[in-house]
């Protein structure tokens, strides 16, 4: 099974960037392997359908509001958000739509989407830092994502 | 008892925002408010750094609109280190900025005005979006749109390095030109997207233009505001998306400014309210009366409709046939209809392509001059393009090394936001009547703000916990009567 990991998020809006970050990580933890690819994307929407086609499974690591700790990882599927993903969405090509959309299309859409939402506090103002309350538990985040990931595999070391 | 309703969240907008409707004690709509948060610390963020990495960093900032970003921020080192591009620059630069224009329209019509009218006003929410014109008007649609937005990226792609963040725009120039092998690929892209364009317009008179209760909704009072426009126009007052000069007209239709984007502060301040985060731009002119139309007001729209309003035609002659064709529909311009935003919308799609087709023509495009290397000491500058959701101003200063010192931007849904505003409000106020409020009318309240288009949250790809956008109907006590949420928490 083939693998596709995508932070989304901006990289000039502080805990928005968190995405961005966790692939940063988890690219450097899973080097090597072959069963997975990890990249970002700062748009999202309807460039998800086309990144992920080929790919078995979706995995997208995106930040999200809803007043809980800083830091909670949050797994959501496509069923879960279903057409409520605004803003990973340009003009609401949201992803439950544009994966359906693709599906429709016959296109070689993936098998499982899997959305890991991260508790942010700041996505207002401008900043390439993370806040450094969310910032602590980054290491944490990328553990936990890739457990849930790989179960078997963690980590490209483990090999 | 009054009532406060909210709308939870809005649909197929980007960003976050707040729509506030209250009632009074009989259930009618005493007034509306749209709000939305600002994005923070732009001009903090920009101080210190090199001039030239605006073109790179201020894409970042919208997740919908970076390439329209990039060409202004392009265009301001142009001014800031007081340089003229060679045409084929020019050339290239307007391509990659009509071809984001075209694709952006196109998505808009399908993925987020269009199903409104194709699906219906008062569909299901679950109905009301791509796969429900899809179910409506064929499945092949689908794929088109799929084939024509991949291909009218990968000019983009091609040309601007990356397709999200391009980096290709330089002071005085670009970084790379066409080659033979680009042109002819370039040349059947442009030449589909015309075609794909007509479709769409076609699709819109079968559609829209065939359904009386439609046409009544758009040229009705509900949605119209008679406002003063403003867009760029070429030498001959034609729509221009890339360049060219500041046209303002007035309600009634006559030419009330016309001036450089350098000149804009003189032209637009910005008043503030306090329950609002945004800035409401007018013209300075005519000065601030409120929320409120008419020539004694001195708020402006900017976007399709206002364009197309604020010129004297179209450039190119099939966008001009389709450009007469609505005016006539409308009764004369300029149209203060709201829903026609939608209807100028693929008006100016058709120009775009066919804007395409020429600019690839143009045997200038394919010259290796596509760079004046600067050789003064950068100041200050100015810069100014048409984004799809209207005109958009980049302003920097720098001191002698080019380092930046301030930094401005005056974004199109900005200035769109009084107007936005004003149409909420009297939607509002014509559709809920005596305490009735339900899915559907609330949808025609939103579709007074989704014909502009509008992008609040920029770069914030944050999922919405709670709700990018709520809309609250509240009674005169301030308590919540309805919140109508789709979204399920994580």
């Amino acid at each position: 099974m083939k693998t596709l990991i995508l932070g989304v998020g901006s990289s000039i809006l502080t805990d928005d960037s968190i995405g961005l970050v966790i692939a940063g990580k988890l690219e450097e933890r899973l080097a090597g392997r072959d069963d997975v690819d990890v990249g970002v994307n700062e748009e999202a929407g309807f460039s998800l359908l086309e990144e992920s086609l080929g790919y078995d499974r979706l995995v997208i690591v995106d930040s999200i509001l809803t007043g809980r700790e800083p830091g909670t990882v949050m797994r959501l599927g496509l069923d879960g958000l279903g057409r409520t993903i605004h803003s990973n969405s340009p003009h609401g090509a949201n992803l439950a739509t544009v994966m359906e959309l693709g599906r429709q299309q016959d296109m070689d859409v993936p098998d499982e989407v899997v959305i890991y939402a991260i508790e942010v506090i700041d996505v207002l103002t401008f900043g390439e830092e993370l806040t450094p309350a969310l910032a602590a538990h980054v290491d944490a985040i990328v553990d936990e994502i890739l457990g849930e990931v790989f179960p078997e595999q963690p980590d490209s070391t483990v090999e | 008892m009054s009532k406060r309703i909210t709308i939870d969240p809005i649909t197929r907008l980007e960003g976050h925002g707040k729509i506030e409707i209250f009632l009074d004690d009989k259930g009618n709509v005493s007034n509306a408010y749209f709000q939305v948060p600002e994005l923070r610390g732009f001009e903090k963020f920009s101080e210190g750094r090199m001039a030239e990495e605006m073109p790179r960093i201020t894409p970042k900032i919208c997740g919908v609109c970076p390439t329209t970003h990039h060409m202004c921020s392009s265009k301001t080192l142009d001014d800031l280190f007081h340089v003229d591009p060679p045409r084929p620059a020019k050339l290239i630069r307007e391509l990659i900025n009509t071809a984001f224009i075209y694709e952006d329209h196109a998505l808009h019509f399908y993925f987020l005005g269009g199903p409104d009218f194709v699906v219906g006003p008062d569909a299901p929410a679950a109905e009301r979006n791509i796969l429900g014109v899809i179910a409506k008007v064929g499945l092949e649609i689908g794929g088109q749109v799929i084939d024509i937005r991949k291909r009218v990226r990968g000019i983009i792609t091609e040309l601007g390095g990356r397709v999200i963040h391009p980096v290709c725009g330089l002071p005085g120039g670009v970084s790379r030109g066409l080659t033979e092998e680009n042109r002819q690929e370039f040349r059947k892209t442009a030449a589909d997207s015309v075609e794909f364009a007509k479709f769409s317009l076609q699709l819109f008179e079968d559609v829209v233009l065939k359904n009386k209760t439609y046409v009544d909704l758009i040229v009705g009072d509900i949605y119209k505001h008679e406002t003063y426009y403003m867009g760029l126009v070429d030498e001959n007052n034609k729509v221009n998306l890339y360049d060219g000069q500041l046209r303002v007209v007035t309600p009634t239709g006559e030419e009330f400014a016309k001036f450089e984007a350098k000149d804009y502060l003189e032209h637009i301040a910005e008043h503030v309210e306090p329950w609002s985060y945004v800035k409401f731009p007018f013209l300075k002119k005519v000065g601030w009366k409120g929320f409120v139309d008419g020539p004694d007001s001195g708020v402006f729209r900017v976007a399709p409709l206002a364009r197309l309003n604020a010129s004297e035609g179209m450039a190119t002659p099939q966008a001009q046939a389709a450009h007469d064709k609505m005016y006539e529909t409308l009764g004369g311009k300029p149209a203060h209809n709201t829903l026609a935003y939608h209807w100028a919308r693929l008006v100016e799609n058709l120009y775009a392509g066919e804007r395409m087709v020429e600019l690839l023509e143009d045997d200038d495009i394919m010259s290796d001059n596509i760079r004046t290397l600067p050789t003064e000491t950068p100041t200050e500058g100015v810069g100014v393009v048409e984004a799809p959701r209207g005109t958009l101003i980049h302003h920097y200063k720098t001191d002698e090394r080019g380092v930046i010192t301030q930094a401005n931007l005056l974004v199109a849904t900005v200035c769109n936001a009084a107007a936005i505003c004003m149409s909420v409000n009297r939607a509002a106020k014509g559709l809920i009547k005596d305490g009735v409020v339900n899915d559907g009318l609330l949808n025609m309240v939103e579709m007074a703000f989704r014909a502009y288009d509008p992008c609040f949250g920029c770069a914030t790809h944050s999922m919405p916990g709670q709700m990018p956008l709520v809309v609250e109907i509240k009674d005169s006590e301030g308590n919540i009567v309805k919140r109508l949420s789709q979204f399920v928490n994580g």
